[in-house]
């Protein structure tokens, strides 16, 4: 057989090319490997396979939404190996017509926030807060299914954690609208919930993406 | 109403605390619509008055978008 006919698309033989389960055992410093199971490229660094090297935004975690809930805790989002996060909420529905608000931690004071926005009709309906429960409305809901995409800033940092996202609603009279916040205190946080602001939510699923640094 | 909560991956009933933390998340959002509400209702009296006053369609638009 040729060499040719085995370093082509149709070759046997497949170097790094593995599942998650069937890693190299012995592996070499700067070894490659792509995970059929997971889609992910890894490095080994010497100590650890490092999936870091993905690409800027590196999954950290997804969870399915169980049913008929009105807050999801996502324990192990935030660490110190990113500085800042993207939160993304898709598919599932809600009971009724409603928003997501995020809550950092057990923190249930402090969280400011403001968002620039219109309804479908036109008609501007700004939103603000000062010092409340939680930072409201960041995503949104219906019987259609949930919608939330949110940049959390400096979670694990000793830092004001802050947030940034399009708040968009999916009902024909809702709103949509970009703005932020900001959480006044300088916890490191670890976990964050979502939390309904009226009815429950089912399905669908909840993904951690790290910035990489 | 027996709220559910979800930790990670386990759903289950809220605890007292737990259900008030989501009570007080979701505590203004009545006045919050409410306020938006008569936004929305503010904005559709103040453009039935100025047609009233005469200004045409586009007038008002022009005026309150």
């Amino acid at each position: 057989m040729p060499f040719s006919s085995v370093i082509g698309a149709s070759s046997v033989i497949r170097p790094g090319v593995c599942t998650s389960t069937t890693r190299p055992t012995v592996p070499y410093e700067g070894q490659l490997i792509y995970e059929t199971d997971t889609d992910r490229v890894a490095a080994y660094n010497g100590s650890a396979w490092d999936y870091t090297h993905s690409s800027g935004l590196v999954l950290i975690s997804s969870t399915t939404i169980g049913n008929a809930v009105s807050s999801v805790t996502v324990s192990d989002a935030f660490s110190s190996t990113y500085d800042n996060y993207r939160i993304i909420v898709s598919g599932g529905a809600g009971s009724t017509a409603g928003g997501l608000g995020i809550q950092m931690g057990a923190t249930t004071t402090g969280y400011y926030y403001a968002v620039l926005r219109i309804t479908y009709a036109g008609v501007a309906t700004n939103t603000f807060g000062a010092n409340l429960a939680n930072w409201r409305d960041v995503g949104g809901f219906n019987t259609g299914g949930l919608g939330l995409s949110a940049d959390i800033i400096a979670p694990n940092l000793a830092k004001n954690t802050f947030y940034f996202s399009n708040q968009v609603g999916n009902e024909t009279f809702s709103v949509a609208g970009a703005g932020g916040g900001y959480l006044a205190n300088t916890t490191q946080y670890t976990a964050f919930s979502l939390i309904t602001s009226t009815g429950t939510i089912t399905g669908g699923t909840i993904k951690v993406y790290g910035y990489k640094n | 109403m027996t709220y559910k909560v979800q930790i990670d991956d386990e759903v289950r009933d809220a605890t007292p605390e737990e259900e008030a933390r989501i009570l007080a998340a979701q505590a203004d959002l009545v006045a919050q619509e409410e306020a938006r509400q008569a936004a929305i209702a503010a904005k559709e009296s103040a453009k039935a008055k100025l047609a009233a006053l005469g200004l045409t369609e586009e007038e008002v638009s022009a005026l309150l978008g």
